[in-house]
């Protein structure tokens, strides 16, 4: 990543009626990279997003594009669009005038509108739609005008909030391809708003892990889910088994009451760590073969393989494979070394990994009577 | 199937009543005849009549400029409002501005016009300003009681945008006040022109908080209408009436056809056509207002405010002379001749349905009226209380044409004048021969008969009463021969007595509904005004009509003069001397006399030879030589005073006991209306147990957690 650095944010932070939003963030973000800010609904993403776009002030800090502040610059006159969350495509205006909205208001001629409008709506696959009314669209349509008409004016940056998520799973997967290639093609910087880890892996350059107003980790997709750096990003990325573990010497950690071997080094001795172990990196043994023991609790069909849960030491631990086991069943589970990472401990530590309540349906239950009450 | 038989019936019932009233409207506004009860041939009569009704159209032309200004600008206000309100953050201050915005629409209308007139004598008190009540003033109260409706309609517009919309708009590069212009107002556009169009209609419609606010020289239709009713609606009312029915019809329809959901469902054509529809209704209407505004403005002009009694003067209907419109002509070109400038004579004509409305409109502060025609005993309390000032007869030389015996009226008897009389008339009774038994005729036919058949026991429920306490008390008192303006306390006590006793045989307390009711037979015996009186019979040719004689044989009944007068407030004396100078010449006192059918205190008139052809027998009748003694001494007798305060009171509650006693309800209304109230409340009560017991089922944690153990 060797681009010059397009939009700056140092040391940001907002709070709304004393309650922190944003708890001083800085980051970087470089030309024609494709950036994603994931995280849960309220961990302050969106706000990032819109301090970018100026429809936020910061409480303190800086925000710089190309080298110059524009924290006083107000959101029409900066060089960044947005593709908003529901579209926000005028209602009133057809497919054409939606696309050249921007144009007409910096008085560009008739015959240029036109060619960028056309050049827009193939871009977006939309030919021939230029005079259906925006409220007739299906969402996918709305969403390629919204990317065209954010697009048409050649922003450095685009700042896109969740665009996919009102879309169903396979109009989703396809739009993110779509806009992938856009990016590809048109160079420019993407900032894009998640709470989908998948889609925050499968299109980004960077992605910026975040919670609780700060950023978790900021890093390509494979660091993101090879590497996390603390409990909360190795729970939010993909399945995890987090155990408590103790590091006993470099390349050797000891949990469930077993001693293992690493990858690791670098910690004190007999250190607390977290460690990590992905489900689809456990192996599956007859009992008294593998490491540790245990017994099956459930067993879902997930489709390509199926998902087991075990409980070891009363540590519930979540195993994918592809062979059947019964329910109640011992087995006995297998963990090679490169299968084990360990993280320092956090303020995480302990609040993921567990798949002791795992129970999509319960979830629900215990929420919807919360909520009454 | 029964389900499809009920909702039928309940279509044919709905159309049955709210649209057969308007049908039979429609009906007859096409009528040839001036008549309720029959229809005879189709004429487009009324709807000639109507056009040539200036005072009319001048009302209208007020309307339209009002409701199409307080319309225009309620929405201005009521738009930015709602942006603003939308706009709020804190969400009690949003509700407690909701509520305020909300009050003034549940609010009575007579409470929200006196306050609004108060407020504005008061403010016009602090200012020094010599008119309080004016054009001003009403647009005022309609801008403020449309613009909760104006707010109603676009608030939700608002909520319902996109909120990024805004955003949207400002990212592409729009300032704010862009992006509202190009974004915001075309997403809340319907909201705002259905805002327009209730707005419109609202302040078409207004009566009430116009009566308050209103001032001299300014006439709405609806007050025009209302005031009309004095004596009665005319045909060419229901031609107005249907022409705004139709033209409120056509508005609803276009902004139906303009809501979102209609347009969605349209073709590009019709939408293409109905923007056209809707953009040429809104052209021409600003057009014409456009037009009557240049036309007015153009000439200077003269302003003359005229307040009179409704339906009392000769206004150009069925080939009469408008009198008012010859007065304005005649004064332009007297003016041009003496001058040689061309000005233009504004005539505000604007009318009252009693006495008592028109002082307390002089009493409010609506100042401004240069003439105003009240009866004798309200002249005496204007002149009392300082509201009239004396004429100066060198500028009215036709005042020679009033004759001797009445330039001095008991209540205008003076060195100064401040009054010229406009008519006089007595009361009388008006009967319907095919009702009355021919005992009782034979008596009216040999002149015995007196108040008695007001009272007797066969015409029980055909017998009608004054609804105003002065003259339904004269009635009783004329019949028991008690003087009405020395009357002691007791002497009111009898009088009252005598009306409770006669309570049982009214089928009701009447005014303008007389009309109606007398000439399609539907009530036998009413006292009224002589004039109105026969009007009636020329109406139904079974109407006849007398004046009532006490046992000795002498006539016993109120008589009344109405007089031009100014108040002391007026703003043009010139003019309005002009105007009385005028009403007293030849042509118009003449054409007046003719229409009302009152007597005429003017010399002019009472010799014109064709104003006695056209009368013929009613001549005598309307001046009478059989009444008892001369003019004078009936003047000295038997016309009502203004009475003490004290005894104003006292008829005031009595009125108002004998009025709460006939309610034709009874005490049964309090009983049905207790009943209801009572299973009502049952239901309530009983349809919050069962919620209570159904909730009781699911909300034990036990069926709690049965139910999440199902799942």
């Amino acid at each position: 990543m060797n681009e010059k650095k397009i939009i700056e944010l140092k040391n940001v932070a907002k709070s709304y009626d004393g309650e922190m939003i944003l708890d001083h963030i800085s980051l970087d973000v470089h030309e024609k990279e494709f950036v994603t800010f994931l995280g849960p609904s309220g961990c302050g993403k969106t706000t990032t997003l819109r301090i970018i776009a100026g429809f936020v002030t910061p409480d303190t800090g800086d925000v710089v594009f190309d080298g110059t502040r524009i924290n006083d610059i107000p959101a029409y006159k900066r060089h960044v669009n947005t593709v908003f969350q529901k579209y926000a495509l005028f209602p009133h205006l057809n497919v054409y005038e939606n696309i050249a909205f921007a144009l007409r208001l910096n008085k560009v001629s008739e015959e240029e509108i036109f060619e960028r409008v056309e050049e827009m709506l193939a871009m977006v696959n939309l030919r021939g739609f230029e005079k259906r009314d925006v409220n007739l669209l299906s969402g996918g349509q709305q969403q390629r005008v919204a990317i065209a008409r954010a697009l048409i004016n050649k922003p450095k940056v685009l700042l896109l909030d969740e665009p996919l998520g009102a879309l169903d799973l396979k109009l989703r997967k396809d739009m993110q391809n779509e806009l992938k290639n856009i990016q590809r093609k048109t160079g420019i910087t993407f900032i894009y708003v998640t709470h989908d880890q998948e889609e925050a892996l499968s299109m980004s350059d960077t992605v910026v892990v975040m919670a609780d107003g700060k950023i978790q980790q900021i890093g390509t997709p494979t660091d993101i889910y090879n590497e996390p750096q603390n409990a909360f990003v190795a729970d939010f990325i993909g399945e995890s088994n987090i155990i408590d573990g103790i590091m006993l010497d470099d390349y050797k950690v000891r949990f469930s009451g077993h001693e293992f071997e690493c990858l690791d080094k670098g910690f004190d001795k007999n250190e607390r760590v977290d460690v990590v172990v992905r489900p689809e990196d456990v192996d599956v043994t007859k009992p008294g073969q593998g490491m540790l023991d245990g017994v099956v609790t459930s067993v879902t069909f997930k489709g390509v393989h199926y998902e087991i849960i075990v409980n070891i030491n009363n540590f519930k631990w979540m195993i994918q494979s592809t062979d059947y086991v019964e329910p109640n069943q011992n087995i006995g589970i297998y963990i090679e070394p490169d299968a084990i990472h360990i993280m320092k401990r956090s303020e995480y530590s302990g609040k993921f990994g567990d798949y002791s309540s795992f129970s999509d349906e319960l979830e629900k239950l215990s929420d919807a009577s919360e909520e009454e009450e | 199937m029964k389900k499809k038989v009920f909702g039928n019936i309940y279509t044919v019932l709905i159309f049955l009543f709210l649209y057969m009233p308007i049908a039979v409207l429609i009906l007859y506004s096409f009528n040839g005849l001036n008549s309720t009860s029959e229809f005879e041939g189709f004429s487009l009569k009324w709807y000639r009549e109507l056009f040539s009704d200036s005072a009319t159209l001048n009302a209208l032309k007020n309307t339209l400029i009002l409701a199409i200004l307080s319309a225009i600008i309620s929405t201005v206000i009521g738009t930015m409002a709602s942006y603003g309100i939308n706009k709020m953050q804190n969400k009690h201050v949003k509700s407690a501005t909701m509520s305020v915005t909300k009050i003034p629409m549940v609010n009575p209308d007579i409470v929200v016009g006196i306050s609004m007139m108060l407020l504005f004598v008061f403010v016009g008190g602090i200012i020094g300003a010599k008119s309080n009540l004016g054009f001003g003033t009403v647009l005022i109260a309609h801008i403020t009681f449309n613009l909760p409706y104006v707010i109603l309609s676009v608030l939700p517009k608002f909520k319902q945008m996109d909120k990024s919309l805004p955003e949207a708009a400002q990212d592409l590069g729009c300032t704010p006040i862009q992006s509202f212009l190009k974004v915001e107002l075309p997403a809340i556009l319907p909201g705002v022109i259905s805002g327009l169009i209730m707005a419109f209609t609202l302040s078409l419609d207004d009566f009430v908080i116009s009566y308050f606010t209103i001032g001299s020289g300014f006439e709405t239709l609806p007050i025009r209408i209302y005031s009309m009713t004095k004596k009665r609606v005319t045909p060419d009312m229901y031609a107005l009436s249907t022409l705004i029915f139709v033209s409120i019809l056509i508005l609803l329809l276009v902004s139906n056809l303009t809501s979102d959901k209609n347009r969605e469902k349209m073709s590009k054509k019709a939408k293409k056509i109905t923007k056209i529809v809707v953009s040429a209704i809104f052209a021409v209407i600003v057009i014409i207002t456009a037009i009557v505004l240049i036309v007015t403005a153009s000439t200077e002009t003269l302003t003359l405010n005229v307040y009179n009694w409704g339906e009392y003067i000769s206004d150009g209907g069925e080939d009469t002379l408008d009198v008012n419109k010859a007065f304005t002509e005649y004064y332009e070109d007297w003016y041009y001749k003496e001058y040689g400038k061309k000005i233009k004579v504004q005539l505000n004509y604007t009318t009252y349905a009693s006495n008592e409305d028109m002082y307390a409109k002089l009493k409010s502060g609506a100042t401004g009226y240069d003439i105003v025609i009240p009866s004798d005993y309200m002249i005496e309390r204007l002149k009392k209380e300082g509201l009239i000032q004396p004429l100066d007869l060198n500028k009215i030389p036709n005042y020679e044409n009033i004759m001797e015996e009445f330039r001095n009226p008991f209540y205008d008897n003076g060195e100064e004048k401040y009054t010229v009389m406009y008519t006089y008339g007595v009361i009388g009774i008006v009967y319907n021969k095919d009702r009355l038994n021919q005992e009782d005729l034979e008596k009216i036919e040999n002149g015995e008969a007196g108040w008695e058949l007001l009272w007797d026991e066969d015409y029980k429920g055909q017998i009608l009463q004054f609804n105003n306490p002065r003259d339904a008390m004269g009635t009783a008192m004329y019949s028991l021969g008690i003087n009405v303006n020395t009357a002691t306390d007791e002497e009111w006590q009898i009088a009252f007595e005598k009306l409770r006793e006669q309570k049982p045989l009214v089928q009701s307390y009447v005014m303008d509904e007389i009309f109606n009711k007398m000439e399609g037979g539907e009530a036998a015996l009413a006292a009224y005004y002589a004039g109105d009186c026969m009007t009636m019979s020329a109406a139904n040719p079974s109407l006849g009509f007398y004046y009532p004689k006490n046992a000795d044989g002498k006539i016993s009944t109120n008589i009344f003069a109405d007089a031009m007068c100014i108040p002391t407030a007026a703003e043009n004396t010139e003019l309005a001397h002009a105007y009385i100078n005028f009403m007293l010449s030849e042509e118009p006192a003449v054409a007046n006399a003719e229409y009302l059918y009152y007597a005429s205190p003017n010399k002019l008139v009472v010799n014109n030879e064709g104003y006695r052809e056209s009368l013929g027998e009613d001549y005598d009748v309307i001046y009478d030589s059989d009444l008892e003694g001369s003019l004078e001494y009936m003047f000295e007798n038997y016309a009502y005073r203004n009475l003490p305060d004290e005894k104003l009171h006292l008829l005031n509650s009595l009125w108002e006991t004998l009025k709460v006693d006939s309610a034709a309800f009874g005490g049964g209304i309090y009983i049905v209306c207790a009943v209801i109230a009572a299973v009502l409340i049952a239901f309530a009560i009983y349809a919050y147990i069962i919620k209570r017991k159904r909730r009781k089922l699911y909300w034990t944690p036990k069926a709690k957690e049965q139910s999440i153990q199902k799942s």
